[in-house]
């Protein structure tokens, strides 16, 4: 069980990420990596489509992660979060880079 | 960590003394920090007694301020260390030998000596193709345009 006072992990909130990027840039270790495209969407009613940012992929390398929380402060749309978890290990390194579906997020802290 | 208070850097030693009389008499930590072409000391004090904190801040003098081992001898790693890693000269040192790295042509921790792994490592927040519209400038902050390979 992990106790209150553990940093826990990081968790995304896919539906509230616009992909600004603001995360992956301001990360110290240059652990996130994020891919988005460009969509139009039309609405009836609307004079023109309008543009969204659409996520496709967020990976967090948990090998290089620091848990500053920087990620977490700067999203002005909280869609980062902590997480009240272990740290999920792994038997290779390729496996501490967790993607979209694993930093889903879980039971929140607090 | 209590807001830092500035002090004079002649002052610097009088006015740890004198702090350290009125009982913050334990030395928690002292570092500096490169201000890009000047180098700040912070040392903070703790009283062991009522657990207050007490934060000081001086800017060194082309990199050279007074020794702190007189009034707490705990400050002898700490000043090595910065001496080592941010080409702080200490006066009054009393052991002014390296204490942390391997020998190296130039301080590791000073912004301007470069980091070879990040110059070449791609940075993820360069553009994407969402972000040609968003026009922000593609390189990650702290590499600076001054960095070279070659020790100056």
């Amino acid at each position: 069980m992990t106790p209150p006072s553990a940093h826990g992990v990081i968790a995304l909130i896919p539906e509230a990420c616009t992909s600004c990027m603001l995360c992956v840039r301001e990360c110290p270790t240059w652990c996130i990596s994020l891919a988005s495209h460009l969509e139009e969407v039309t609405e009836p009613g609307a004079r023109r489509p309008r543009s969204v940012s659409v996520l496709d992929a967020f990976a967090i390398d948990f090998g290089l992660c620091m848990f500053c929380g920087i990620c977490v402060d700067v999203c002005p749309f909280d869609a980062l979060q902590w997480r009240q978890a272990a740290d999920a290990g792994s038997t290779a390194r390729a496996g501490l880079v967790h993607a979209k579906d694993a930093l889903a997020s879980g039971p929140d802290r607090d | 960590m209590s807001p830092p208070a500035p002090v004079p850097a002649e002052r610097w030693r009088a006015v740890a003394a004198a702090r350290h009389d009125e009982g913050f008499t334990y030395l928690d930590v002292l570092t500096a920090v490169d201000r890009l072409g000047d180098l700040d000391v912070v040392a903070v004090l703790v009283n062991p007694d009522t657990h207050e904190e007490c934060t000081l801040t001086t800017r060194s003098s082309q990199g050279r301020i007074e020794s702190l081992v007189p009034v707490f001898r705990g400050a002898d790693w700490y000043e090595r260390e910065a001496a080592e890693l941010l080409g702080i000269e200490f006066d009054g040192h009393p052991d002014p030998r390296p204490l942390v790295a391997p020998a190296s042509d130039r301080p590791e921790l000073l912004k301007t000596t470069p980091l070879p792994a990040r110059q070449t490592t791609p940075w993820p927040g360069a553009e994407d193709e969402a972000g040609a519209r968003r026009r922000r400038a593609a390189v990650a902050p702290g590499i600076l345009t001054t960095w070279t390979q070659e020790p100056q």
